[in-house]
């Protein structure tokens, strides 16, 4: 007596589609989002079995059809042609209902490298890459030159970066839409440092006790690049060598600002680009923002060299296992656990990562404001056991910019 | 000279009997009576004598002398003074009994369709309870006669089936347990090997003056069946079958997908739930989803076939019959198959030497799916969510979408893919000899076998029901055989003198039973395909089994009869049994009994007109019951399987002096028979006591516990239960005209059970369930307390806000708290005492009491038959009031334990928070919130229920009283000459509806639920068993 | 008489039974069986012993009221957890009466007798032990013959040292090395006595703490120099069936798959669903704590081992491969739980993953559960060397505490072991075995609102709740979160979007108080027993 799924038998008719909410039941939609749950309302609909929008199949249960209505979530998988409609299926019959399967604008997430020159590959991830047939994939620099793309499927892209592409972000655009990346090629916003001399009022490279193995230019992407370890000397798990692995730039005057605004850790990552030298296979690279109050350093206004009072030496936070930091440590995710580039690529480390002891050490939270004036860089710790290697790493454009 | 004798055949209502046998009496020469009745026999002289016989009414001997119209009156066996009872070891008159004896025979067997003759007894013996323990094809029952008394041990009576004792306590199937049947019954019927339409009579023996002669096998009382025998004349065949459509009758009142989205969003509102699944947010736009209760049921057909033979000469007769009974569940995948054959062969050999052999074959075949618990059907498509379809639109089985810890498997799926059958072969055979060297003496000797061979098999396969995916296709064999012999021996004087008549049987029996079985299970198959034992799969387990039971007894019976006015019985039974050890084998079992026939004094005999019958009975008697395991006395090794090899450890402690179990019974009886014995009625008191009860004392865990791997304490005789009670039964034949006739039958039972002692801390001994049920203790077993009383705490009705909250007594150790403790809408429980025995404002153990007793306060019955020329009408009811019903289904559907499960709709009306601030932003404060709905019977919802509103409470426990319309038949007995052509002497056509409605308050399914698995302590609790069917039926007894 | 006299053909009877030192061995067989632990370790294992140490989160029905510390009495797997662990009191109990005499009229010999004996009281000592660290005062039963009434309760104290004259009697008989692989040895006995040692020492307030101190670091010290045991260094079958009785196991209770009941339950109540098992599964909503999953180091390799999370896969799991994602491809199949994470530790998936031991069907994986393992004691003795102060630089606790990082992949360069360090570790290596709260009850016993600190610094309130408003390419791109994402609050977020998943704010604060660290005694116990809630009593020992 009850079972209202059993249609009278006629043709489907769908009059029109609408949300699931009951709130929004009087607001018609005419276009969706991938894997969104949506009602068809209609007449007839009960002995439909199946339904495709565009070219994907819909999972459908037959309890959400009635004559009435179906419920149903748009496939996630994105349609190969953009026909913009819904085909409903029963036995002998069908029914096609214009609407729109949206698909969001392509998403740029990051890009291998992003110190890029015209005729290099650019390798970009993200989301949406969608080529459609008849509107194919674009991929335009700043500067208004498009590149031409090598290839590319739904979440990557290679293209050849154009001669004229300027310094700034890139964007993609889809028969879905246009978003432009918030990477940037050759990225210059907020270099906390790129090792290019005479940077420092009477230092050279660096600004602290510490300078690594020096700088060089050589086949760098952006001038100087700052060398750790530029002797291949062995590293290994009890090895510590501030002298040589690590690199300073301690807060100059206690008024310096923070490099970026502190207080919203989660709209920031720290990025720069690094090229491994040798199988790199023992200890972190450590990258610790400090503030005045942790570490300071001020000899040119004659008041000598200023040590911090929270710590018995000027770089206690260094090995305190309380400090919080980032540990980039690609080698310990690696499957022969060691690590290596093929040449340059960018890093990120997002500014909520920053929470980890010189050895791993879980810690409840980031540095808050005031600590973010100071970058020490120190190949060291991890707390991560390792096999002794000789790997060297080289540095540049150290910056933090917004996700 | 000789000469043809013609006349009519009656029976007592002066109806004509088409179809009667007329014999000249040591001669082949007979005939058959005609749709009238009548007949005509040619060649008769005047020394000879005619026999008249009918099946199911006396035989009359009339000597033909010089009549040539020769009228004989046929009484029905069942009705009259002269009826012949079976007493074991031997017969009696009805107006000679001293004790509390019930005869069924006849019509009155045939009143209602059963499957399997125990029901038979349903309504129709007073102080006999009759209660489907499920309405599973094939399934067991639950019957007392006069109440439980045993607390361990079965309660079931004993069955003496054609001179062999088979006990009335069903058999396990292995099988049950192992598909995934956690714990739900998986008892089968011990009498489903017997077809009902070969029994002729069933003899009921109640009291203990009557059972004591079966000594330590009578405690539960006796039952004898006796199957149809052979009588001289022309060999008639018959046949009686029917076809039955089983419809289910009951559902539980589930939400629909609808109300399930309703449901859904109010948990979501509530903020119980972080999500909601998008596809409830409009209820409107959905359908009704999924029944699932209709998806598991269907209307199934059962019919049944059953040809007999019947005939031979004054010195050899025979009985014979062949049977089929085939009936699908009305569940999935459930159903009942049985063949029957059966032999009986009396041979006269001479006057002093007498022999005969009945032989019996049965095989039936069972398919069993989980019927209750929670893992059982019927409790499975109660809570399978509505949003679930039974097929995908591919047609495959479907599952939940998404893959969750509590996510239920199709049911219909489950159900169909699994297999669980069991296969029963039984043979029993019978044969005796009778020498009668004097007239007053006669010797006989009895040699029977009751032989089983049971094959149970399972098989789980591989599957994927939506994301629900098994790959582990296991399979279980397991296969016992057993063998009992019985030997009996015994002899009986008979002798009048004068006014005295005096009657002993002297008598000794040897048994002995021995069983063996073994069982495999093994896993990782494959292949579904093949679902027999092979060489495929790895072994999981491996067990086997051998033991074996003997008895001696030797047995005494004397009766003194003195001008049919007094009547004395006296018996001894002398009894070993291999179950218990050299300290205590044997047991002894007295009884005497008198009765005054008052209505055949002198002095009554001038109230003759009126009163036919009135006669007092007094008794007494000692019964025992030793239906516990072998071997308990002493202590055995359990081995099991380990990682280092077999390991081995003690299963229970010994215990050298455990003895019989003792029954001691009184019986006061009165029966009168009123106007020529148009009403007879029959009144028995009684008062029985058991004592020395061979139970297990309940240990605290904390010495080892009681369960199956504990070291288990032994087997003891202590305590003592006490049953006093009423059976009245009232035959009358209202109304006889000779077209109409109305007869009635009403039985009334009463019995109150007591415990009266336990061990000696009096130590009460809890029943409970099966460990998912999360109560700890559901029954208890209490001195001063009937048998399983419910056990738990009191409601006083849902908290509404936080002053009542702060002024009540919590659960101890639980503050407030919205998750992790007690909230507005939670139940609040009654402060009853604490560990001082004075209420103590915490809630806790103290606080249990007795919530409900499943025992009733009486049953009855009430049959009546109206007869209008060849009509007949039949309208038949049965009732029980006052016993409470523990309705753990409830606990499921009305739990709100999880938020994929189905409920029942009324959940929809729960308790449901609303906060005075008007948003939802501070739900955290009690004195934010009050209850949305202050009338809501049913708590809050509480995923974790830290206030156990879950608990064990009256909040579960329901009147089971009811009347239920058992059956209503209507038949027709075709005219003669319709049948003359065919052949046909007698074709009876009816219909029946069996179950046809209850009147209950009971919110389940049905409220007549009996003994879990048959066990004392767990009566009346509803764990979603298999609802028992309306039954239509039309069915045909014809007679050649 | 004869007839009647039938004695079973298919089961040994107790009076014939003890005729060989097989025999006596078969006896004691029983005592390591999940038969006889299964109550304990089925259920109520994990669920106070992790649950409650707030490891594991789990909040549903009974179950998930050790996760709240608010059970009542009537939980039923409270219950199993009581009733197991006196069963096992009762079998030993059952060996010591009894088995002496038997096999001493049969001729066996006294040192087999002995080491039986050692067996039994090894264990009745280790199944003492967690009583009273659950339940504090409980009645020591030497007698399971003696009637109801006289049952009553021992103080804390007399149990203690009835474990301690067990496990002192076990090590002086039993052999260096078990005579059967899996069996207790002496170093059992001195491992268990270590740790009880410990234990009651950190009832800084009793006189004997101190030298408990001492006895602790030298039974430990036996251990770790003469067992010949050493640290099993394959994490990956650590827990399988192939790491039963490694090199590493001191007591374990030894799981078959022999049906329910006899094996490792952990397999089907742990996982996270049916793709791992290919039978039952109910873990779903089970899943490593937030806090404990903090507790886990950078780079530590036990992290894969004891959960997963996003982007995890494994290749001994699901018949051979899974891939553990908090959303399937299609978004429905599989969705995740409050903790973005689900038990790994323990389960071991379906039988071709595990030499066809699964007991997906039964909850009888072939996977044994440590009871006491190698590195517990080792760290025992960290613990021994702290003492009553914060810290240690005792040269053999640095050594075995680094010979337990560098397993985990993770080195130790300082030179001191402070007391929250260890207890970090040992929560991290220990991590769903079930005996953290026993680390948690001795930092109660040394400091009751330093423990209540731990616990509710762990904020067992907070969970996950999945943001809705995702497709599926953005929930499974490459990074889009794993452990430790960020989570944004939609309302907190200026595009209204969030992160796609944040911690719920909606749930109330859950403060963990000192009653709720001794459990109550079963309702059952109760009733059945009513004299147990006497005050309880020393024990007279003779
Ligand atoms: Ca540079
Ligand atoms: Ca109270």
């Amino acid at each position: 007596e009850d079972n209202d799924t059993i249609s009278g038998g006629g043709t489907p008719v769908v009059r029109y589609v609408r949300p699931c909410d009951v709130d929004a039941s009087d607001s018609l939609l005419s276009s969706a989002y991938l894997g969104a749950k949506i009602a068809i309302i209609g007449e007839s609909l009960g002995n439909v079995n199946k339904i495709y929008f565009n070219d994907q199949k819909a999972k459908l249960n037959p309890n959400m059809v009635t004559d009435n209505a179906i419920i149903v979530s748009i496939p996630s998988g994105i349609p190969n042609l953009k026909e913009d409609l819904i085909k409903l299926y029963t036995n002998n019959d069908s029914c096609y209902y214009t609407f729109e399967t949206q698909v969001p604008a392509p998403t740029v997430n990051s890009m291998t490298c992003e110190y890029l020159e015209a005729g290099d590959v650019a390798h970009i991830e993200g989301l949406y890459f969608v080529n459609d047939e008849g509107t194919p994939l674009t991929v335009s620099f700043t500067g208004g030159v498009q590149g031409e793309i090598v290839e590319s499927d739904l979440t990557s892209i290679d293209v050849i970066v154009p001669e004229g592409a300027e310094r700034g972000p890139i964007t993609v655009t889809s028969v879905y839409g246009a978003e432009e990346s918030s990477l940037w090629l050759r990225d210059n916003r907020n270099l906390i440092a790129n090792f290019n001399p005479d940077n420092y009022p009477d230092y050279y490279y660096y600004f602290g006790w510490h300078g690594a193995s020096g700088v060089s230019d050589d086949s760098g992407i952006n001038g100087h690049y700052l060398i750790i370890n530029g002797e291949g000397k062995e590293l290994n798990d009890d090895s510590w060598d501030d002298g040589f692995l690590a690199w300073e730039k301690w807060t100059y005057l206690p008024t310096d600002p923070d490099f970026f605004n502190a207080n919203k850790l989660d709209e920031y990552s720290c990025k720069f680009e690094v090229k491994v030298l040798g199988d790199w296979s023992s200890k972190a690279l450590q990258v610790i923002f400090t503030g005045a109050d942790d570490v300071m350093m001020n000899w040119q206004n004659g008041n000598g060299l200023t040590y911090n009072s929270k710590y018995g030496s000027a770089n206690g936070y260094v090995s305190d296992s309380e400090y919080p930091r980032a540990l980039w440590q690609p080698w310990t995710e690696t499957s022969d656990k060691t690590y290596t580039t093929d040449g340059w690529i960018t890093v990120t480390i997002p500014m909520t990562e920053f929470k980890y002891g010189p050895n791993g050490e879980s810690i409840a939270a980031p540095n808050g404001a005031g600590h973010y004036s100071g970058l020490t860089l120190f190949l060291n710790g991890g707390g991560v056991s390792g096999t002794p290697c000789n790997a060297t790493m080289l540095i540049d454009n150290v910056r933090i910019v917004p996700n | 000279q000789q000469r043809m004798v013609s006349g009519t055949v009656f029976d007592t209502a002066k109806r004509s009997l088409p179809g009667a046998t007329v014999v000249v009496k040591g001669t082949a020469k007979g005939t058959v009576t005609d749709v009238d009745g009548r007949f005509s026999i040619d060649g008769v002289s005047s020394g000879d004598v005619l026999v008249f016989s009918f099946i199911g009414m006396t035989t009359v001997e009339v000597p033909v002398a010089n009549q040539t119209v020769i009228n004989a009156t046929l009484e029905e066996e069942s009705i009259g003074l002269e009826e012949v009872v079976a007493v074991g070891y031997g017969t009696m008159k009805k107006s000679d009994l001293t004790g509390a004896v019930v005869n069924l025979s006849g019509e009155k067997l045939k009143e209602s369709i059963v499957i399997n003759p125990d029901q038979m007894m349903q309504g129709k013996v007073a102080g006999v309870q009759v209660q489907a323990n499920s309405g599973a094809p094939g399934a067991a029952n639950s019957i007392r006669i006069r109440g439980a008394s045993s607390i361990n041990n079965t309660n079931e009576p004993l069955y003496i089936i054609d001179g062999i004792p088979v006990s009335g306590a069903g058999t396990e199937t292995a099988g049950f347990s192992w598909s995934g049947g956690s714990n739900g019954q998986n008892v089968v019927n011990p009498l489903a090997s017997i077809a009902p339409s070969d029994i002729v009579s069933l003899d009921v023996l109640k009291d203990a003056s009557a059972t004591a002669i079966y000594g330590a096998a009578g405690a539960n009382g006796v039952v004898i069946v006796t199957t149809k025998r052979g009588r001289a004349g022309k060999t008639q065949i018959s046949y009686d079958g029917y076809v039955a459509l089983q419809h289910r009758a009951e559902k539980m009142d589930m939400m629909n997908l609808q109300q399930f989205a309703v449901y859904q969003n109010q948990l979501y509102d509530e903020g119980l739930m972080g999500t909601i699944d998008e596809a409830y947010l409009d209820p409107s736009l959905l359908g009704k989803g999924t029944d699932w209760q209709d998806a598991v049921s269907e209307d199934a057909w059962m019919h049944t076939h059953n040809i007999s033979m019947n005939g031979g000469t004054e010195s050899t007769k025979f009985a014979a019959s062949v049977g089929y009974t085939n009936q699908d569940g009305m569940l999935l995948n459930s159903s009942f198959e049985r063949y029957t054959g059966r032999v009986n062969v009396d041979s006269e050999v001479n006057d002093y030497v007498k022999a005969g052999a009945s032989l019996s074959y049965s095989r039936t075949d069972e398919s069993i799916i989980n019927n209750d618990g929670i893992n059982g059907v019927v409790m499975q498509a109660a809570l399978m969510s509505p949003q679930v379809p039974v097929y995908d639109f591919d047609g495959n089985y479907a599952g939940p979408e998404s893959v969750n810890g509590s996510s239920i498997y199709n049911p219909v799926a489950l159900t169909k893919d699994q297999d669980n059958t069991l296969l029963r072969e039984r043979i029993m055979a019978n044969t005796y000899a009778e020498i009668k060297p004097f007239k007053t003496l006669t010797f006989r000797s009895e040699f029977g076998i009751d032989r089983s061979n049971n094959l149970n098999k399972g098989f789980k396969p591989s599957y994927e029901y939506g994301q629900l995916k098994n790959t582990n296709i296991q399979i279980m064999q397991r296969q016992d055989e057993s063998l009992y012999w019985i030997w009996k021996n015994y002899a009986t004087y008979y002798e009048t003198f004068g006014k005295h008549t005096i009657n002993f049987m002297l008598g000794s029996e040897t048994s002995k039973s021995s069983w063996e079985g073994i069982q495999i299970v093994k896993d990782q198959l494959t292949s579904n395909d093949i679902r027999v034992l092979s060489a495929d799969g790895e072994l999981v387990s491996n067990s086997g089994w051998k033991d074996a039971a003997s008895n001696v007894s030797f047995f005494g019976r004397a009766n003194y009869n003195y001008g049919d006015r007094y009547l004395l019985t006296a018996t001894l039974r002398a009894d070993a049994s291999s179950k218990f050890g050299d300290n205590n084998r044997w047991g002894y079992f007295p009884s005497f009994a008198a009765a005054w026939r008052v209505s055949s004094e002198q002095f009554m005999e001038n109230t003759k007109g009126w009163l036919s019958n009135l006669k007092l009975r007094l008794g007494y008697g000692q019964v025992g019951n030793a239906n516990i395991g072998t071997y308990l006395y002493g202590s055995t090794m359990q081995a099991f399987p380990s990682a280092f090899g077999t390991a081995y450890r003690m299963s229970n402690n010994a215990n050298p002096d455990l003895k019989w179990e003792a029954s001691e019974q009184y019986n006061g009886g009165i029966d009168f028979g009123l106007f020529d014995s148009r009403v007879n009625l029959t009144v028995d008191a009684y008062y029985k006591t058991t004592k020395d009860l061979l139970l297990q004392p309940s240990v605290s865990p904390v010495l080892g516990g009681s369960e199956y791997v504990d070291i288990q304490t032994p087997f003891m005789n202590i305590g003592k239960v006490e049953n006093r009670g009423l059976d009245i039964s009232l035959n009358t034949v209202n109304i006889s005209k000779s077209d109409f006739q109305w007869s009635s039958n009403v039985i009334f039972s009463l019995n109150r059970n007591e415990v009266k002692a336990l061990d000696d801390q009096g130590t009460t001994i809890y029943g409970k369930l099966d460990w998912y049920a999360a109560f700890q203790t559901v029954s208890m077993i209490a001195v001063g307390q009937p048998i399983g009383v419910f056990y738990g705490y009191q409601t006083d009705g849902l908290f509404q806000d936080a002053e009542d909250i702060r002024t009540s007594a919590l659960p101890e150790g639980i503050n407030i708290h919205r998750t992790t403790g007690v909230w507005v809408g939670d139940v609040k429980f009654k402060d009853l005492s604490g560990p001082d025995g004075v209420p103590d404002g915490v809630i806790n153990e103290y606080d249990q009491t007795v919530i409900g007793d499943p025992n009733p306060d009486f049953t009855f019955g009430f049959t009546n038959t109206f007869s209008y020329k060849s009509w007949e009408l039949g309208i038949g009811l049965t009732g029980s009031v006052g016993a409470d019903v523990l309705n753990y289904v409830r606990v499921k559907t009305e739990g709100l334990m999880s938020q994929w499960d189905n409920q029942a709709v009324d959940v929809l009306n729960r308790a449901q928070l609303g906060y005075l601030d008007g948003n939802n932003m501070d739900v955290e404060n009690i004195d934010n919130s009050y209850l949305i709905n202050p009338g809501a019977e049913m708590p809050r919802w509480s995923g974790n229920d830290i206030n156990g509103n879950n608990r064990m409470s009256d909040r579960w426990i329901e009147n089971g009283s009811y009347l239920r319309i058992q059956n209503i038949s209507l038949s027709y007995s075709l005219p003669h000459r319709w049948l003359k052509p065919t052949g046909m002497s007698r074709c009876k056509l009816y219909l029946n509806a069996q179950n046809v409605y209850t009147f209950t308050n009971y919110s389940g399914l049905d409220p007549e639920i009996g003994s879990y698995n048959q066990q004392a302590g767990l009566s009346n609790v509803d764990m979603g068993r298999y609802p028992s069917p309306r039954i239509y039926t039309l069915g045909a007894n014809i007679t050649f | 008489n004869d007839f009647l006299t039938i004695v079973p053909e298919d089961e040994q009877v107790l009076e014939t039974y003890y005729t060989s030192e097989d025999a006596v061995n078969a006896n004691t067989a029983s005592l390591y069986s999940a038969y006889v632990w299964g109550d304990f370790d089925m259920n109520f294992m994990w669920m106070a012993g992790d649950e409650l140490a707030g490891d594991l989160y789990y909040t549903y029905d009974q179950e998930g009221q050790f996760y709240y510390m608010t059970f009542n009495n009537g939980n039923s797997f409270l219950k199993q957890g009581w009733n197991g662990l006196f069963r096992v009191v009762s079998y030993c109990n059952n060996i010591i009466n009894g088995m002496p005499s038997a096999a001493g009229a049969n001729g066996i010999s006294q040192d087999v007798i002995d080491r039986a004996l050692g067996e039994a009281r090894c264990i009745r000592g280790i199944a003492y032990y967690f009583l009273t660290e659950y339940w504090k005062d409980v009645p020591l039963i030497t007698d399971n013959n003696i009637s109801g009434d006289q049952v009553i309760r021992n103080t804390q104290a007399s149990v203690y040292e009835f474990i301690r004259r067990d496990l002192v009697f076990a090590s002086e008989n039993l052999p260096a090395s078990p005579f059967q692989s899996g069996r207790c040895s002496k170093y059992t006995a001195l491992g268990m006595l270590a740790k009880l040692h410990l234990t009651m020492a950190s009832h800084l307030d009793d006189a004997e703490s101190a030298a408990n101190f001492t006895a602790a670091k030298q039974y430990a010290l036996q251990v770790i120099n003469q067992s010949g045991q050493s640290l099993y260094n394959d994490l990956s079958t650590m827990f399988y069936p192939a790491g039963n009785n490694s090199s590493e196991s001191l007591f374990s209770i030894q799981c078959t798959n022999d049906g329910y009941g006899y094996g490792n339950g952990r397999n089907v109540s742990l996982s996270r669903n049916a793709l791992i098992t290919l039978g039952s599964s109910w873990g779903a909503g089970k899943g490593p704590t937030l806090s404990l999953q903090d507790a886990f180091e950078r780079g530590d390799l036990r992290r894969y081992y004891t959960y997963m999370r996003n982007g995890d896969s494994y290749d001994n799991l699901g018949g051979g491969g899974y891939d553990y994602y908090n959303f399937s491809e299609d978004e429905s199949t599989e969705t995740s739980n409050e903790m973005l994470a689900h038990v790994r530790k323990y389960v071991i998936g379906a039988n071709s993953d595990c030499g066809g031991v699964a007991g997906a069907s039964n909850q009888d994986a072939g996977n044994n559960i440590y009871l006491l393992r190698l590195a517990d004691v080792y760290l025992c003795y960290v613990e021994a060397c702290i003492g009553s102060g914060s810290s240690t630089d005792d040269a053999t606790a640095l050594d075995v505490f680094k010979q337990i990082r560098t397993r985990a992949g993770l080195g130790w360069s300082s030179e001191t072991i402070t007391y929250d360090q260890l207890i970090k570790e040992r929560r991290v290596e220990f991590a769903l075995e079930s005996i953290n709260f026993f680390d948690i009850k001795r930092m109660s016993y040394r400091d009751m609102n330093k423990a209540l600190a731990y616990l509710n610094d762990m904020d067992r309130e907070r969970q996950y709740v999945s943001n809705g408003q995702f497709t599926w390419q953005e929930r499974n791109a490459a990074g889009a979160y794993h452990g430790g994402f960020t989570a944004v609050n939609p309302n907190d977020d200026v595009t209204g979007k969030g992160s796609i998943f944040y911690l719920n704010e909606n749930v109330g604060q859950i403060t963990v108080t000192a009653s709720n660290l001794v459990l109550p005694i079963p309702a059952e116990t109760l009733t059945k027993t009513p004299s147990i809630t006497a005050d309880p009593v020393d024990y007279e020992f003779n």
